[in-house]
């Protein structure tokens, strides 16, 4: 089976950085899988997201998307890859409904189909009431929910979550958890970084922990468990892994 | 193209949401246009349409002198001061200093004997040639010794344009005089008596209708509405280089930018998109003021503002104009790093760039070094060619060099832009 992404040997150095940010960081996600991309801060996982959203360049190695290199077809693969960034990304002065006709309508997704997609999207994430205030006026969950929507309008076959449920709620984590859950039975392949090692360890159904910007460890959360003495649960496998110490 | 529709429809949402910025870029230019031009009103009208006021100290008090007097007096173009009858300032002088204080564009000073002078240098000439002592050809370093002075402030081409107009307009005084003066040593010389080629002046000089032609050409200096609705136009479309540089830091300091850039959606096409849409509103801008200039002007007592026949030249630069100012913001939200910085940094800009390219006092009244500095702003340029167009009623081809230094001025802003995005790369 060809992998949905494929990363292999990638490095990157940021320009006023001092060191390599990515050390031939090679990875494959399947489809239908929910990989896990974990690892402590700085580790190198947003800087991978960007690479592979052609938002930032790197240094060396190869993306492959589909079997196809992701910067030679970047315009067709665009329209297969979702992106949900770390950072909010929505215009705070529209409304959800208006971000949401934009990003929809850019993706070419004819008026009809996106009208009742919004529609039942922003039902489902609970924004619905909510469809005509000003994205600036939304508390940090719901701009979390709506930051999650604009990168599943157009139905991608790829999505990327960069820490999707960082700072919001239980409730809303489980709103959240669910739905992927269901888009993704749906046939929607996920990369999901976080270090929220519970939410992985019941979410993913692959992970691999990534520190000091390359893999050190990768399977199901039970093999990693399994593998590790004296664990028994990923947070443990993840801390004997990456250490105690903090990070930048 | 179903995309750059949305990017249309984006841009244009986050301009109307955006009341700072509407109110910068529309209620700024009625307020500034109605305040500067009644402001100014007094100041530059002091030359009117219809006359160029000129000074004429006649020391001579015989034919020439005389005659060029009520040549002068009988022409339409001049408002002709006569410093004989005012008693002050009675030489050469003083005439010269009202000059150059620009209470008067032209000064034309008639030295004492001008006449006796001409007429016997003349009558020297005729008789070395009758008695064979010369060539047969009359010297002409006889010319009447005339003066000539203007205004220090007047554009060079418009300076040489009315020398040579006064110039002919003397030269056809002094044909007149030597042909008499010719008739009348033929008279006394050969002692024929039927010989009558008097003349009398009684023809209309050439050289006073040529001026009359060249009218526009010499009404160089606008009105306070000719200032002021081309001069505002221009500097709300450059400032709108704080709303576009502004609105572009935005997008990227909330992500939505690299949102957009990971979407089937290109940096040409969004730069497109924002072109589009700030030329829309610089367009709405010029219409508004010209609006304002045309309607509302006569019902405060101003001059309404004449677009007969220019509407479309004035468009035409209107939107080169606005390229160059789009060009200018691009390159200032690419280079600024924070919407502060833009916002100072492009209004700062703009204005200095607008005094020195004579928007707030027009170039002509501006020193010497200043006048040279005014090339450098692209606003000089813009009001230059609407000048043109509205003053002189130039045609694009006279104002094509203006069209191109802005669209030359665009090109470049967009190349730094892009070369400084490539250069931000992380
Ligand atoms: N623009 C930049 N210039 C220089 N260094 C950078 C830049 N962006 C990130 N870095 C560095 O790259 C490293 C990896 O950052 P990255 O954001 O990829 O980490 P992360 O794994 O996403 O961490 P977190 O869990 O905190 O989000 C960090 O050490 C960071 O300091
Ligand atoms: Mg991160």
């Amino acid at each position: 089976m060809t992998p949905i992404l494929s990363i292999e040997k990638l490095t990157k150095r940021y320009k006023k950085g001092d060191r390599f940010v990515l050390n031939e960081l090679s990875f494959e996600v399947n489809p239908g899988e929910i990989y896990g991309f974990l690892g402590p801060n700085g580790a190198g996982k947003s800087t991978t997201v960007k690479i592979i959203s052609g938002l930032i360049p790197y240094n060396n190695g190869a993306i492959k998307v589909l079997g196809k290199d992701l910067n030679e077809n970047r315009k067709e693969l665009k329209k297969i890859i979702g992106i949900v960034p770390q950072d909010i990304a929505i215009f705070p002065t529209l409304t959800a409904i208006e971000n949401l006709k934009i990003f929809g309508g850019i993706y070419g997704i004819d008026n009809k189909i996106l009208k009742k997609r919004i529609h039942s999207l922003l039902e489902l994430f609970g924004l619905y009431e909510h469809r005509n205030k000003k994205v600036d006026h939304y508390s940090g969950g719901m701009k979390r929910r709506i930051n999650l929507i604009a990168g599943m309008l157009h139905e991608p076959s790829l999505l990327l979550l960069d820490e999707p449920t960082v700072g919001i709620d239980v409730q809303s984590k489980n709103v959240i958890i669910e739905n992927l859950k269901m888009l993704n039975k749906n046939g929607t392949t996920i990369l999901y970084t976080s270090h929220n090692m519970e939410e992985a360890q019941d979410f993913c159904s692959r992970v691999g922990i990534i520190d000091e910007g390359k893999i050190i460890t990768e399977g199901t959360a039970e093999e990693l468990i399994c593998r590790t003495p004296n664990c028994n649960d990923l947070e443990s496998v993840y801390l004997k892994l990456t250490g105690k110490t903090l990070r930048d | 193209m179903k995309s750059f529709f949305y990017l249309l429809y984006k841009d244009a949402l986050l301009l109307l949401r955006d009341k700072a910025g509407i109110i910068l870029l529309f209620i700024m230019p009625i307020a500034l246009v109605l305040i500067m031009t009644s402001m100014q009103d007094g100041l530059l009208n002091s030359i009117t349409n219809t006359d160029i006021s000129l000074v004429l100290l006649n020391d001579d008090n015989d034919s020439i002198g005389n005659t060029i007097e009520k040549e002068l007096n009988k022409s339409e173009v001049f408002d002709v001061h006569n410093l004989n009858e005012m008693d002050t300032l009675l030489s050469e002088n003083g005439l010269r200093n009202l000059v150059a204080q620009g209470k008067y564009l032209i000064g034309i000073y008639v030295p004492a004997n001008t006449t006796q002078q001409f007429k016997e240098g003349f009558r020297k000439d005729i008789e070395s040639v009758f008695d064979g002592s010369s060539t047969n050809k009359l010297e002409s370093s006889d010319s009447i010794p005339i003066r000539i002075y203007l205004d220090p402030t007047i554009k060079p081409n418009v300076q040489s344009n009315l020398m040579s107009n006064v110039r002919e307009f003397i030269t056809q005084i002094q044909n007149q005089f030597q042909l008499k003066a010719f008739s009348e040593a033929l008279k006394e010389i050969a002692g024929n008596t039927e010989s009558n080629l008097d003349l009398r002046y009684s023809k209309k000089l050439i050289a006073d209708e040529k001026i009359s032609d060249k009218k526009e050409d010499v009404l160089f200096r606008p009105n306070s509405v000719q200032h002021n609705v081309p001069a505002w136009t221009l500097f709300a479309i450059f400032f709108i280089v704080i709303s576009l540089s502004g609105s572009t830091i935005k997008e990227r300091e909330d992500g939505s930018f690299n949102r957009l850039m990971t979407m089937p959606c290109s940096y040409s096409k969004y730069l497109l998109s924002k072109m589009t849409v700030y030329l829309f509103v610089c367009i709405l801008q010029f219409l508004i003021v010209l609006a304002m200039g045309i309607w509302v002007f006569p019902y405060i007592g101003l001059e309404s503002f004449d677009v007969n026949g220019i509407f479309l030249k004035l468009l035409f630069v209107v939107i080169v104009a606005a390229c160059a100012a789009i060009g200018f913001g691009t390159a200032i939200s690419s280079i600024a790093t924070s919407q502060q910085q833009a916002a100072v940094f492009g209004s700062v800009s703009v204005v200095i760039l607008a005094a020195i390219g004579g928007l707030w006092v027009p170039t002509y009244a501006m020193p010497e070094i200043f006048r040279t500095f005014s090339n450098v702003s692209p606003l000089k340029w813009g009001i230059d060619a609407l000048y043109s167009i509205i003053l002189r009623k130039s045609d694009i081809s006279d104002v094509l060099a203006q069209c191109i230094y802005l669209l030359i001025f665009a090109i470049s802003c967009f190349v730094i832009a892009i070369i400084y995005k490539k250069f931000k790369k992380v």
